[in-house]
């Protein structure tokens, strides 16, 4: 299966899950995707980029190692104007994340969980 | 609701410091009370949370004003005298069995009592008389009002989410355009808070959010953080209350954002 038929099936099997990135956040490249209503490559860039913001914490803004947090974040779930959004990254030194917009009524706990998995599935695959 | 178990560590913490800590001194005007770490009248509603039997506790200040309360098994059952400069707040509770209704008036006199500024002694006294039940007031109502009126002004909503996001946090700061104007929770979780605040960049602070960073499966904390206009609120909290206190903010992003 390929990542991109993988994002899809995360995708789908949950409900609310409308759009899954998997991204290089050193580069801030947007690596697949796969998304349940059109969307745009800017849309796609914007949603790796607010990634790399979030991790590894609060005031890093993605430099990693100067996190201020006491412990590295695995995972990130971000509300506001634009939407609900979750990030989960690949355990260092792995820069790979998926980042995925949902809407409301998302469970992002099982969500996150399953994106976990997924995000070891394809580091397996390497 | 805070765990079981932290409760019962801290108040091992408590017993432990207690062991360690500086004798108080008692003087001729009785002990001196160390104002409370989040408003000083915590120090007088915590004597009488501590008072199972029945006394009466004699409050002073300089030069010569005394708040006399009558206390029991952690309820306020009278107040006896108070200043003569508190006539106003005084009246209607002279010597009088209080009631769970009284607690803003209550307050009202306690604060004005001690404005926080000034030294207080307390001693504490057999009651001259063995009255029957008085009934009395639970000391938690005041302290009830006590957390309203401590926390910033701010719409019912928030300071709702406030107040449960404060009983299931380890610890909670929050400012105001940069100043810390509430903080509660282990001294060493809010000093840690305080330092992530004061790093983020200005930019991260334009937009109304909810942030929330996990840990991996071993990790004991994870961080929250809200963005609401002028108002920052950072967050320590066990992972287990993690995603209840993201869903408790996410709704009043939302609205914020919408106006």
């Amino acid at each position: 299966m390929t990542i991109g038929e993988e994002l899809a099936r995360l995708r789908s099997a949950h409900l609310g899950c409308r759009t899954v990135v998997f991204a290089d956040l050193s580069t801030g490249m947007v690596l697949a995707a796969s998304s349940a209503e059109k969307t745009t490559q800017e849309k796609l860039d914007a949603l790796c980029q607010e990634a790399r913001a979030c991790f590894p914490g609060p005031g890093a803004a993605g430099s990693a190692g100067t996190s201020p947090l006491p412990f590295v974040p695995e995972t990130v779930w971000r509300a506001d104007a634009s939407g609900l959004h979750c990030f989960v990254k690949a355990p260092a030194p792995a820069q790979e994340a998926l980042c995925i917009a949902a809407s409301a009524d998302a469970a992002l706990d099982r969500l996150c969980a399953d994106a976990g998995r997924l995000l070891a599935l394809i580091a397996a695959e390497g | 609701m805070r765990s079981k178990s932290r409760d019962e560590t801290g108040r091992f913490m408590q017993a432990i410091a207690a062991f360690s800590a500086t004798p108080e001194k008692v003087t001729a005007m009785g002990r001196e009370l160390t104002p409370g770490q989040r408003f000083p009248m915590q120090a007088i509603l915590s004597e009488i949370n501590e008072t199972v039997l029945r006394r009466r506790l004699v409050f002073r200040t300089e030069p010569e004003g005394e708040l006399v309360i009558e206390v029991s098994e952690r309820r306020l059952l009278l107040v006896e005298a108070a200043p003569a400069g508190l006539t106003a707040h005084f009246e209607g509770l002279a010597g009088r069995s209080l009631t769970p209704e009284d607690a803003p008036r209550v307050w009202a006199l306690f604060d004005a009592f001690w404005p926080g500024n000034g030294r207080v002694w307390v001693t504490s006294h057999l009651p001259p008389h063995q009255a029957g039940d008085l009934g009395g007031m639970p000391v938690r109502h005041l302290f009830e009002v006590a957390e309203k009126s401590v926390l910033p002004e701010c719409p019912s909503q928030v300071v709702s989410a406030l107040q449960e996001t404060e009983q299931r946090a380890m610890a909670l700061v929050m400012t105001r355009d940069g100043d810390v104007v509430f903080e509660q929770g282990e001294v060493a979780s809010i000093t840690a808070l305080k330092d992530e605040l004061a790093a983020t960049p200005h930019e991260d602070l334009t937009s109304p959010g909810v942030t929330l960073w996990l840990g991996g499966p071993n990790s004991e904390e994870a961080r929250l953080r809200v963005v609401m206009l002028k108002d920052q609120i950072g967050v320590a909290c066990d992972p287990a209350q993690a995603p209840r206190l993201f869903n408790l903010w996410r709704p009043l992003i939302g609205a914020i954002t919408r106006q």
